[in-house]
């Protein structure tokens, strides 16, 4: 589901990238490999960490976003970088073929996806064998997504559950290089970079 | 929800005589033992004087070690110890004299002083090292060890525990330092402040003992109150030929309160240094480039113990220090001493061109035994890197395992053990 204004207003702001950027550093630190990686982000939205790691790696990189709006200011940021595309997509169904990426990246994506497991499956299936799949969202509680469900200005959350995930990384031969989860008041966060076998 | 409590929240309720307790609850904690040393013992003495009272809680759960400056540096040192030890020999508490001391983080687990489920404090930073043994220990000031030894008692807040969980096999030469290190480097000097940090999984469970005092040892560099690991038939090995009174073994609950769980793949680490001047600095080895080294320590509370010795022997085996580095070994306690004599790892380092010293943690705060002059730099497998830690505040500190700091003597530049040893 798209983000609407008040969320949009909440990431796409100076702190908003600012996080994000040096979250997408921090996981980037765990991918090894040279120039010729080809990166996807997943719900690229504002294009903050496509145009990130198009300019420190000179990499292939490809964002996708179901929202348009969004797409249009990452094609902004990224201003011509010949290395960087953008393509209007549902997450739950991706225009790739099989093993297309070396690494997926997806931050804060999943929360707002209601088939969120459709999602995973869809970024297994595109990353190729020994990818990098780096991954963060924010873990509400049912009670929290369920409120937000139930108004209409509601930021179309949904609850990942951890328990689920952590089994479908296991059952989808991923190796996890780090993981770490945190309380956040009544949430959690969870960030991680995990390896297809 | 129930109470589901985490290992420092199990035995910190024992301790305070509830049922159970919350993170950032003020508590009153019955201690098991009390511990200062040479540096810090005389002030807590004078403090401990001026509260009025005439006899310590439990003679038997005092005990003072003078490691830092001993055998006396000079004469303020000796000033210090002697204060120290009339105050045991008056107080009839656990005093170790020269000639049986050693540097108490070693000597203590050592002696069978510290048993899992203890609450331990220390007029020392670096007293979190008894987490390793599962219990809980902590380093204090001063004043408040002084008002510990008068009554027992010590007040703190239940500190929120951190879960850190390794996965995978380690590398070669790859040790408790560099699990610590690598830790550090990722959540920050400050990262677990006035946090527990609990380790687990199954890099840990296969991780010997000194590998683990290792790492609960340096859990104060990330800001954490305490460092604790479950206890485990490693554990209960270790403390069987110790052990002279009952213990309790506490276990987490299931779905305990973790604030932070944190999850690395162990079998990707490389040894690891942090550079100047923070523990949180830390690269691989093979990054560190090209840096000349004057010094080399091999010892301390964090790395002194007999499986470090082994492995820096086994480096530096039939190998030379390089002719501009001083390699400086401190076997942790008269134990370890002993125990590398007798499998010849003394001989190894003295003709290696080693000089090995009697157990102190001289150099490591730069108090004697190897104090670095300006523009001087040392590869040490000791805990701290700050500016002037080990000398002139113009001097650089590197930390590292004990495999990296004798592979880097040998080189007289920082490498990795796989560049010197087969």
């Amino acid at each position: 589901m798209k983000m609407n204004l008040i969320e949009k207003a909440l990431v796409n702001n100076y702190w908003g990238r600012k996080r994000i950027r040096s979250l997408a550093e921090k996981l980037l630190h765990y991918v090894e490999g040279d120039q010729k990686l080809e990166f996807l982000d997943v719900g690229c939205g504002d294009g903050e960490v496509v145009d990130y790691i198009a300019r420190k790696y000179g990499s292939r990189v490809v964002g996708i976003d179901i929202d348009a709006g969004q797409l249009e200011l990452a094609r902004k940021k990224v201003n011509g970088l010949a290395n960087a595309s953008f393509i209007e997509a549902d997450a739950t169904s991706l225009p790739f073929a099989d093993s297309s990426f070396d690494v997926v990246v997806s931050l804060g994506v999943l929360q707002h996806i209601t088939n969120w497991e459709g999602a995973l499956g869809e970024i297994t299936r595109v990353l190729r064998e020994g990818g990098y799949f780096l991954y963060s969202d924010i873990i509400y509680p049912e009670t929290v997504t369920r409120m937000d469900s139930s108004t209409k200005a509601g930021f179309g959350l949904v609850t990942v559950d951890l328990d689920k995930l952590n089994s479908f990384i296991k059952e989808s031969g991923f190796s996890t290089l780090y993981a770490s989860t945190n309380k956040m008041l009544v949430c959690r966060s969870i960030e991680a970079v995990y390896r297809r076998k | 929800m129930g109470d589901v409590l985490t290992l420092v929240e199990k035995i910190l309720a024992a301790h305070s005589g509830r049922k159970s307790v919350r993170p950032g609850d003020f508590i009153n904690v019955s201690v098991d033992l009390v511990l200062a040393n040479d540096i810090t013992a005389p002030i807590a003495i004078r403090e401990f004087e001026r509260i009025g009272v005439k006899r310590v809680f439990d003679p038997k759960k005092v005990v003072i070690v003078p490691d830092h400056f001993t055998p006396n540096k000079d004469i303020a040192a000796a000033e210090q110890v002697k204060l120290a030890r009339e105050f045991c020999y008056t107080q009839q508490a656990t005093y170790f004299e020269v000639g049986t001391m050693g540097i108490e983080h070693v000597l203590l687990p050592e002696k069978g002083l510290v048993l899992p489920g203890e609450v331990v404090v220390g007029a020392d930073s670096h007293t979190c090292t008894y987490g390793a043994l599962g219990a809980f220990a902590t380093g204090m000031g001063s004043t408040d060890i002084a008002a510990a030894m008068a009554i027992g008692d010590v007040w703190m807040k239940v500190p929120a525990t951190m879960k850190f969980v390794y996965h995978g096999k380690l590398a070669r030469w790859v040790s408790g330092k560099d699990l610590i290190l690598y830790t550090i480097g990722d959540i920050g000097v400050d990262g677990a402040l006035y946090m527990a940090m609990e380790f687990a999984g199954e890099t840990i469970a296969n991780l010997s003992m000194d590998g683990r005092f290792t790492m609960a040892n340096m859990v104060i560099e990330a800001g954490a109150k305490a460092g604790i690991f479950l206890v485990d038939d490693r554990t209960l090995d270790y403390i069987k030929s110790r052990a002279d009174r009952p213990y309790t073994v506490y276990q987490p609950d299931d779905d305990a309160g973790y604030l932070k769980v944190v999850e690395y793949d162990a079998s990707a680490i490389e040894p690891q240094v942090a550079l100047p001047h923070s523990p949180a600095n830390t690269v691989p080895v093979s990054h560190v480039g090209e840096v000349k080294i004057d010094q080399a320590v091999i010892g301390s509370c964090t790395n002194g113990r007999l499986e470090d010795l082994r492995i820096a022997a086994r480096v530096l085996g039939g190998r030379k220090i390089h002719p501009k580095v001083r390699c400086i070994v401190i076997p942790g306690s008269q134990q370890v001493y002993l125990d590398a004599l007798d499998e010849g790892l003394i001989k190894t380092f003295i003709k290696s061109g080693a000089v090995v010293s009697t157990p102190t943690c001289g150099p490591c705060l730069g108090g004697h035994m190897g104090v670095l002059a300006a523009g001087e730099r040392c590869i040490s497998t000791t805990n701290r890197n700050f500016v002037g830690r080990m000398g002139s505040p113009e001097s650089e500190v590197y930390l590292a395992n004990p495999a990296v700091a004798a592979a880097s003597a040998v080189a007289g530049s920082i490498v990795g053990p796989e560049d010197v040893a087969r």
